[in-house]
């Protein structure tokens, strides 16, 4: 049962996140990004997640149900924080709060508006 | 409580049931503390839609090069408490809870930073809702971002505190003697609950420090 495992896994997995944690530091304060900077810094968070999740949490050694209850939250998370962003992207402007005077079209991040506008 | 007793309870049938059980009963309540943050999360992502610019200048009012420290402290906590598990399993008691008074230390180092950039916040004004008096940022936006940092690093810091106080405790067990390689259901789970309040960090760190 307790084999001797060394620990050098756990140290290169933290390398790792260290890395990956100045990476995050270098692309937001350094090189601006702009709006891809949103989508790089939550994708570095992800892997990073993965990461912690899979080999500090043992998550690689849990079966079934064990496994699961995770990436599920996860899943809820991704559904609850899309839905919510979908309904105020597609909302008219009485919907919304006083004080922004916008046109009474359906509100788009800058990135997805159609060139020209 | 008899410390004679043995952690091992009848009704599970086998040792192996008990520790799935436990393991199963911590990943459900991880996944509901997924859930309480998604509702910050949520939030946060609806009004950095409305007030994407005031988000941009906002940000740039916290301390990203503290927060980068932070995030490498919390990371290095991590490694250490994995550490503990790692350890406990080969019934190694004091390496334990050595490892785990280490990644300890680097939470509370944590909260000391946070602890003084809440002070910096409280004498410019940058406080939730009402009590917003911050003059370079406009209070609509303004207002609703700093109430969401405080709402988000706040209930992580109550967080890492029930966190610190479990592996405080952990500590204690594991110096008594009451973890084993046998057993250290507590030490696996309570792990598994450093390691959570760690990863949620990983995404406020980004959202509120280096938004642009």
């Amino acid at each position: 049962m307790a084999k001797k495992k060394s620990t050098w896994g756990y140290v290169g997995v933290w390398v790792v996140l260290v890395v990956l944690t100045v990476v995050t530091w270098v692309l937001g304060t350094k090189l601006k990004l702009g709006p891809y900077s949103l989508p790089a810094s939550m994708g570095i968070a992800v892997v990073k997640t993965v990461l912690v999740a899979m080999f500090f949490m043992h998550l690689v050694e849990q079966r079934g149900t064990r496994r699961v209850v995770l990436p599920v939250s996860a899943l809820f998370l991704g559904l609850l924080l899309g839905l919510s962003l979908l309904e105020a992207m597609t909302r008219i402007q009485m919907a919304r709060p006083n004080g922004i005077n916008e046109e009474l079209e359906p509100k788009r991040p800058a990135t997805t508006r159609p060139v020209g506008h | 409580m008899s410390t004679e007793t043995s952690p091992w309870e009848e009704h599970f049938g086998s040792r192996e049931n008990q520790n799935k059980a436990a393991q199963l009963g911590m990943w459900i309540f991880l996944g509901s503390e997924v859930l309480l943050f998604t509702n910050l999360f949520v939030g946060y992502g609806v009004y950095r839609y409305y007030y994407p610019d005031i988000f941009v200048e906002g940000s740039k009012h916290l301390e990203a090069g503290w927060a980068t420290v932070q995030t490498l402290l919390l990371v290095t906590s991590s490694l250490f408490v994995a550490l503990a598990v790692h350890y406990i399993r080969q019934g190694r008691q004091f390496l334990t809870a050595l490892v785990l008074l280490v990644g300890m230390g680097m939470g509370l180092g944590f909260l000391g930073i946070k602890g003084w950039e809440y002070w910096k916040h409280w004498t410019e004004g940058a406080l939730p809702g009402e009590y917003y008096r911050l003059e370079e940022l406009p209070v609509r936006g303004g207002s609703l971002f700093f109430t969401l940092y405080f709402l988000l690093t706040g209930l992580h810091a109550v967080h890492m505190l029930v966190a610190l106080g479990l592996l405080g405790w952990l500590v204690w067990g594991a110096v008594s003697g009451k973890y084993t390689a046998e057993y250290h259901i507590p030490v696996e789970v309570g792990g598994l609950y450093w390691h959570l309040v760690d990863v949620f960090w990983l995404f406020i760190y980004p959202l509120l420090y280096l938004v642009e």
